[in-house]
């Protein structure tokens, strides 16, 4: 553990580049911090600036509105509430089902058996593909006729289950969320993998002997040494899933009726198809504090040295 | 405790974790479906498809498919991904190793609030960010070049790299730090000699995420490149699937090659990903 | 010694004698038009994939070499998307296709497209050659802004052949209709397909009804904000929709359809009939090589007078910030494409129908025969609702329709969110 030290005075004792010394570190940070400055932190501070005008996005001359396009969204526009319902629903699954998920996998793939590589490769596969491919690919999946669970259902007899999955607006995000988990579960998997490989297999094994079964041992020794990992896995999906916007896109588009909208796709909405900059970076601006919100306690943890 | 009740439990034990590992083969079978699917439907004939549904066993193997597909489209757009993928990976590892290294090693007063402005960046939703974004890029003039696409991807990766490296330059002791540094070595040496090689499992693994992420960009790749010679692989898979939409075989067989190289960069990094991973989740 | 030195005299000569060095160059220059710029000329032109600009360049090229018109492809979403970021970063190009009404206003407003004046008109003989109707749709506010290439009806297309084996005659009334659907779907197939992922597919059903429910004054009246959404007749339209939906008589699931996939149920017969326009004669069904003849376009019958269609124009529009050169270079190329002779050469593969006049369909497309008759005075055309009215309110117009579909809003509760979308833009640009 390194930790950072206040005065200068401790550098100028070091070795290296004394006279250098408060330069030495910028000149490590600078080309990563230039690229990000340019790149992500002055249009994050311009957005919030448009955020409070009226603007189509073509015109050259923009009109100061102050908070009204705030106003708007939250008073007078209902597809804002639903965003942010399907936001909060996609927000609890994520950090319910590819996290578990992802932790049984990777208990049951710590154990060293001969196909524990394969495995581990077949359920990381979905990972690697790019979110417009899973769309495409569960698109298919969902098809009313010929997609294959509809298929599926009727070769068993179900036909009565079939569905219209994503054209069903009480279905839809949730058929959309099974495709995103079946994405998503990859990377806590792996995550969870590494943290196992932090504990100290001894501690079982005495456990083992003691008489302890493989829940106990799981509940009682197993998962309170992932607490850290478990923090870490909680706070990357939660800050993911609420920037979702990639394969609701692609499967739904926000559709049917703007049912599965969700914070994202209705901001890309409002900016490009309705001619509303003004809120749609209103409505990134809410987004980003939403996110904080989940973010400060982990930026804390992780600024903590 | 008898030998009979230990073996009982032994004997139940191995019962249930036979029992979770047919679980967990079958599991693997339907997780691993779809993609049995497309597979399958790649090397499917236009018609049979739409006739036999969708698990089925092609009638018969029209490998057409694949040069089709890559005849038509992919490979113009393959290309351009490769180049992109290729400069933009390295050089982003370097530099947010760099960073990273003097976020953790490199004793300074700002350490703690820099990182903080670096990981706020994970926060930020590309779709915020796209207007002013093209007001930036287009003073610059690198709206639909190359070089401005590698800018954004790399400005957009800084977060998510600087964590991961900084994570495992934790964990490298400071005593190695401080015994180079009474040596007389430079922190550029020390960073170049001793931090980067151990920590390459995690340069690997950040290699092969980051990798994967850039093959796979749509959004901004979109927006920012015009230019048909400079389009990347997910836009040709767009496109494609709107000239050739019912035509789910040669759809199936462009998605199939666009995954070649990825799973190439998979298979080979991957004994090094679970290590890697392991500095970032300490 | 030096290749180009010995040639020089030649092309010297050649030059001075009236002809060119370089074959074919202005071959057939066509009358009417003003010289080209001189010297080589690059023109950054953004138009749909699906277009055949390569063989129209290739075309153009042949009378003016020196011209380079670079055609960079787009889907329609993403057409319209690259125009706006173009637009905000002030990098439009020189040339670009659009629609018109409200997805053309903008560019316009914005001052990015040239103004076509009179004179300019004259000049390159657009004045001449463009048809009255295009130029109708085109105009903003009476003045023009991009040379009309197309004029595309959009209406209901039947598959003769499945309609035939099923003893079913064209459908010529509103009950006609009602009654083929019904025969359809007693016989297992869809009546209508549709592709609703987008919302602007199942628009063009929605548009038929309230032109038939509300009439074409009333309609029209809509489009101006004039008349109120929240009326018995718009209610009506959306109840029908509802009831069609209910009767099944749109594909299952269609809602989440992607449009693309809808032609090809007509294709393998599971579908009678498509709302659509005529790009679907050359870029679909000659593609695919099927018969145009068996896809029957039918004014959809509104039973209302005048006879109208829903329709639209397409139109090149040319950058006002381009250099002259450029925008000479450009307005050539548009005005050349539009010459009757031209057009007619051209005329399989632009597709048409053309927003030219005096041209004559090739004999082997049904279809945009017989819409240009119908462009050529037999029918009126509306702008469709996400032209006609504001952007922003084409998203009330689209959820109030995809509500009713999902029977999650009464068409009573529809068409009131309709005019309260309405009444909130009034106010916020009076």
């Amino acid at each position: 553990m390194v930790s950072a030290p206040t005065s200068t005075g401790e550098l100028r004792a070091a070795g290296p580049g004394k006279r250098l010394g408060w330069l030495l570190p910028w000149l490590f940070l600078t080309p990563a911090l230039t690229i990000y400055g340019i790149v992500v932190v002055y249009p994050m501070v311009y957005s919030a600036y448009l955020s409070f005008f009226k603007w189509d996005g073509v015109s050259p001359t923009k009109q100061f509105v102050g908070l009204q396009n705030y106003l708007t969204l939250l008073l007078n526009d209902p597809v804002f509430w639903i965003a942010l319902r399907n936001n909060a629903i996609w927000l609890v699954a994520s950090l319910l089902l590819p996290t578990s998920i992802g932790l049984g996998l990777a208990v049951l793939l710590n154990q060293k058996f001969r196909s524990s590589h394969i495995f581990r490769s077949v359920f990381y596969f979905p990972a690697i593909l790019s979110l417009a491919i899973v769309g495409l690919i569960w698109n298919w999946i969902y098809l009313p006729d010929i997609g294959l669970i509809n298929q599926i259902l009727g070769a068993l007899g179900l036909t009565g289950l079939q569905h219209n999955w994503l054209s069903d607006p009480n279905f839809a995000l949730y058929a959309v969320m099974l495709a995103a988990t079946w994405n998503a579960t990859g990377l806590p998997m792996l995550l969870y993998l590494a943290g196992l490989q932090t504990i100290n297999p001894e501690v079982l094994e005495a456990a083992k002997v003691d008489g302890a079964g493989p829940m106990r041992r799981f509940f009682s020794i197993t998962f309170p040494l992932l607490r850290e990992t478990t923090l870490i896995v909680l706070a990357i999906t939660a800050i993911n899933s609420l920037k979702v916007y990639d394969i609701i896109y692609a499967m739904t588009y926000g559709g049917p009726a703007n049912q599965t909208q969700v914070l994202s796709t209705w901001m890309y909405f409002m900016t490009y198809n309705y001619n509303s900059v003004g809120q749609g970076t209103a409505i990134a601006v809410i987004l980003f504090l939403l996110t904080l919100i989940f973010a400060v306690p982990y930026v804390r943890i992780m600024g903590r040295s | 405790m008898s030998s009979a009740s230990i073996s009982t439990r032994e004997h139940r034990e191995r019962t249930l974790l036979v029992f979770f590992y047919v679980a967990l083969t079958l599991t693997a079978v339907i997780w691993f479906a779809p993609i049995v699917m497309l597979v399958f439907t790649a090397l499917k004939s236009a018609g049979d498809f739409a006739i036999h549904g969708a698990l089925a066993i092609p009638e018969s193997i029209a490998w057409a498919n694949f040069s089709d597909a890559w005849e038509t489209g992919v490979k113009d757009y393959f290309w351009n991904s490769v180049i992109i993928a290729s400069i933009k990976v390295p050089l982003g590892v370097v530099i947010e190793a760099m960073a990273a290294f003097a976020l953790t090693h490199i004793p300074f007063r700002w350490a703690n609030k820099i990182f903080i402005l670096i990981l706020l960046g994970l926060i930020v939703p590309i779709q915020m960010a796209l207007v002013p974004l093209t007001i930036v890029m287009n003073a610059l003039n690198l709206i639909d070049t190359r070089t401005g696409l590698t800018l954004l991807y790399l400005g957009f990766g800084v977060p998510f790299g600087v964590l991961i490296m900084r994570g495992f330059f934790r964990t490298i002791p400071t005593e190695l730090i401080e015994a180079a540094k009474i040596d007389g070595c430079s922190y550029g040496r020390i960073f170049l000699q001793i931090a980067l090689p151990l920590a390459l499992p995690a340069v690997l693994s950040l290699c092969i995420l980051d990798g994967v992420a850039t093959w796979n960009e749509f959004i901004l790749a979109q927006i920012f490149l015009r230019s048909d010679e400079l389009r990347t692989l997910p836009l040709g898979l767009v496109n494609f699937s709107t000239q050739f939409s019912t035509e789910y075989n040669q759809l199936a067989a462009a998605v199939l090659i666009s995954l070649v190289p990825v799973i190439i960069v998979f298979l080979f990094f991957q004994r090094y990903f679970v290590s890697g991973m392991a500095g970032a989740v300490k | 010694m030096n290749p180009i030195k010995s040639l020089l005299p030649l092309v010297l000569a050649a030059a001075f004698l009236g002809g060119s060095a370089i074959p074919n160059a202005n071959a057939q220059a066509p009358e009417g038009l003003p010289k080209p710029p001189e010297g080589k000329v690059t023109v950054k032109f953004w138009a749909i994939a699906t277009q055949p600009w390569k063989e129209i360049i290739a075309e153009f090229n042949k009378v003016y070499p020196n011209i380079d018109i670079k055609w960079t492809r787009y889907s329609t979403d993403e057409l319209k998307q690259a125009l706006r970021v173009a637009s905000a970063s002030g990098k439009m190009p020189d040339m670009w296709f659009n629609w018109g009404g409200s997805l053309a206003s903008p560019y316009i407003e914005g001052g990015h497209a040239l103004e076509i004046t009179p004179e300019l008109a004259a000049k390159y003989g657009l004045d001449k050659n463009i048809s009255p109707v295009a130029l109708d749709l085109a105009k903003h506010n009476g003045k023009l802004y991009g040379v009309p290439i197309w004029v595309r009806p959009m209406t209901i297309f039947y598959k003769k052949s499945l309609f035939d084996k099923n003893g079913i005659p064209e459908p010529k009334t509103f009950a006609d209709l009602e009654k083929a659907m019904e025969t359809l779907k007693s016989k297992g197939i869809t009546p209508i397909a549709v592709g609703g992922k987008f919302s602007w597919m199942t628009m063009r059903t929605t548009d038929f009804l309230i032109e038939h429910f509300a009439g074409p004054e009333t309609h029209d009246k809509l489009f101006a904000l004039e008349a109120s959404y929240n009326s018995p007749e718009v209610v009506q339209a959306f109840a029908k929709l509802k009831e069609w939906v209910d009767k099944g008589y749109f594909n299952d699931g269609f809602i989440s359809i992607d449009p693309n996939q809808a032609l090809p149920m007509l294709f393998q017969d599971k579908a009678g009939m498509i709302f659509q326009g005529p790009w679907i004669e050359g870029e679909n069904i000659i593609k695919s090589k099927l018969d145009p003849n068996d896809y029957v376009a039918i004014i959809a019958p509104a039973d209302q007078t005048p006879i109208r269609v829903s329709g639209f124009q397409e139109q090149l529009q040319i950058s006002s910030k381009s250099p002259p050169e450029v925008q000479q270079a450009a307005l050539l190329f548009a005005a050349y494409i539009s010459q009757p002779g031209v057009a007619n050469k051209l005329a399989n593969v632009i597709g048409t129908p053309r927003a030219v006049l005096g041209m004559e369909p090739p004999a082997d497309r049904p279809i945009a025969t017989k819409m240009a008759k119908w462009i050529g005075g037999e029918a009126k055309l509306y702008l469709p609702t996400d032209q006609a009215l504001p952007q922003e309110l084409v998203n009330a117009f689209f959820q109030a329709q995809d509500s009713v579909i999902l029977g999650t809003m009464t068409p009573e509760a529809a068409a009131a969110s309709i005019q309260k979308a309405v009444e909130a833009y009034k106010a916020a640009n009076k």
